[in-house]
């Protein structure tokens, strides 16, 4: 019993400090996700489709220079149960995105979460219990 | 890192509760049978009917990522595998996965090509399914790749010579709280998981499900490959949370080849470090 009380302990602790980590089927190797990095742009287009939405955006570097950004997320529908739609973003929105950038240091991410111009944020919680 | 403290700690809270209201009891007796199930063409004893309201599985349920050790978000039996024979081995060290010790950004998982995930790995999937029971089979629709299985319980054995499949042949039945299935008949094109680990068509799949309250399911398998591996290989215990009636809808996720296409081109391949082309 008291092994098994431990468990739902170790259990119970994981779930209230752990932030789930995101799934991608091809693997989340080619991100860092020690250094996250938040972007603001404009968006060009928004793909709702499978296997991952993604979120095109051009953001101004340093420098001035426009840089286009590709950002991706989970599945449509783990997006819907999350509280997103397929309208919820448009080309021409004003937008603040956090990702995980490519290690690659190509203009790529793994969106974290995004937070639109009226200061509404939409997570990627990868659990929707 | 990004914070988000409402849904950080009210999605936890819920799936918290549910933990906490989960038996005690259902960890104790949370071992993986020793007993050998039926080898192919053997009877199994007929299972109760699916009216037992104690031996329904049916709901929409989702593989509960979160932060549990090896629970098994890449999709593995456990974070150990058995040895492997010179077989496997092989297999092994062609596999470039995109998670796992062996995690690379220039993966060739059959999956990237929308090739099906096959049993056993689609079941640690974080992606929802569907349990539908009827009076002789028990159903499995599987939200990611949009797939099914069926599992018989009336009592029939697996076929003889069958011909290997991805999802292979599967019969049930009930043992107590635990709901058995016996999976043979699998080919060897998919991965065991989503870290490269090989089968082969003499796999043997024992799922254990049990439902030790109605917002949760449990999973134990043990995989008997004696082709691939020196022992079994028997996984950690699987959560799964029943989704709440306002998500539980089963929505459309087909692999379509064009979008994985399209999508390795403008994402992945820039992510890995390859020039996008288009």
């Amino acid at each position: 019993m008291k092994r098994t009380l431990r468990v739902a302990l170790i259990l119970a602790a994981s779930l209230l400090t752990f932030q789930g980590p995101l799934f991608a089927h091809h693997g989340n190797a080619a991100y860092d996700d020690k250094a996250p990095l938040t972007i603001k742009g404009t968006v060009t287009d928004f793909l709702w489709v499978n296997p991952h939405v993604q979120v095109y955006v051009d953001v101004k570097n340093d420098q001035g220079e426009v840089v286009h950004w590709g950002c991706e997320t989970v599945s449509p529908s783990k997006l819907f149960r999350s509280g997103w739609t397929r309208d919820v973003l448009k080309a021409g929105d004003q937008v603040t995105i956090t990702v995980y950038p490519a290690k690659s240091h190509a203009p790529v991410g793994l969106i974290r979460k995004v937070v639109l111009a009226n200061g509404k944020e939409l997570g990627t919680e990868e659990q929707t219990q | 890192m990004n914070k988000c403290p409402k849904a950080r700690l009210l999605i936890p809270a819920a799936a918290l509760a549910a933990i906490l209201s989960f038996s005690i009891a259902g960890f104790a007796q949370a071992g993986v049978s020793k007993s050998k199930a039926s080898k192919n063409g053997d009877a199994v004893p007929a299972s109760a009917p699916a009216s037992d309201p104690t031996h329904n599985l049916s709901g929409i349920y989702e593989f509960f990522v979160r932060g549990i050790p090896d629970q098994g978000l890449y999709g593995s039996p456990s974070a150990k595998p058995p040895d492997m024979t010179p077989w496997a081995q092989a297999r092994y060290d062609k596999a470039m996965p995109g998670y796992g010790p062996k995690a690379t950004v220039d993966s060739n998982d059959p999956i990237l090509h929308c090739n099906p995930s096959g049993i056993p790995r689609i079941l640690v999937w974080p992606q929802p399914f569907e349990i539908v029971q009827t009076p002789d089979r028990v159903f499995m629709f599987f939200e990611h790749e949009r797939v099914w299985r069926q599992i018989w319980i009336d009592g029939r054995g697996h076929p003889k010579d069958l011909e290997p499949t991805w999802m292979g042949d599967s019969i049930g039945k009930w043992e107590g709280d635990y709901f058995i299935v016996d999976t043979v008949g699998l080919n060897d094109k998919s991965w065991l998981d989503s870290f490269g680990h090989p089968h082969s068509e003499e796999a043997h799949v024992i799922e254990r499900y049990r439902r030790p309250n109605p917002n949760l399911l449990t999973l134990e398998y043990t995989v008997d490959d004696p082709k691939a591996y020196k022992w079994p290989w028997r996984s950690d215990v699987k959560i799964y949370t029943l989704l709440r009636n306002d998500k539980a809808v089963m929505e459309e996720l087909f692999c379509i080849p064009e979008e994985e296409d399209a999508f390795t081109k403008k994402i992945r391949e820039p992510a890995a470090g390859k020039p996008p082309t288009q």
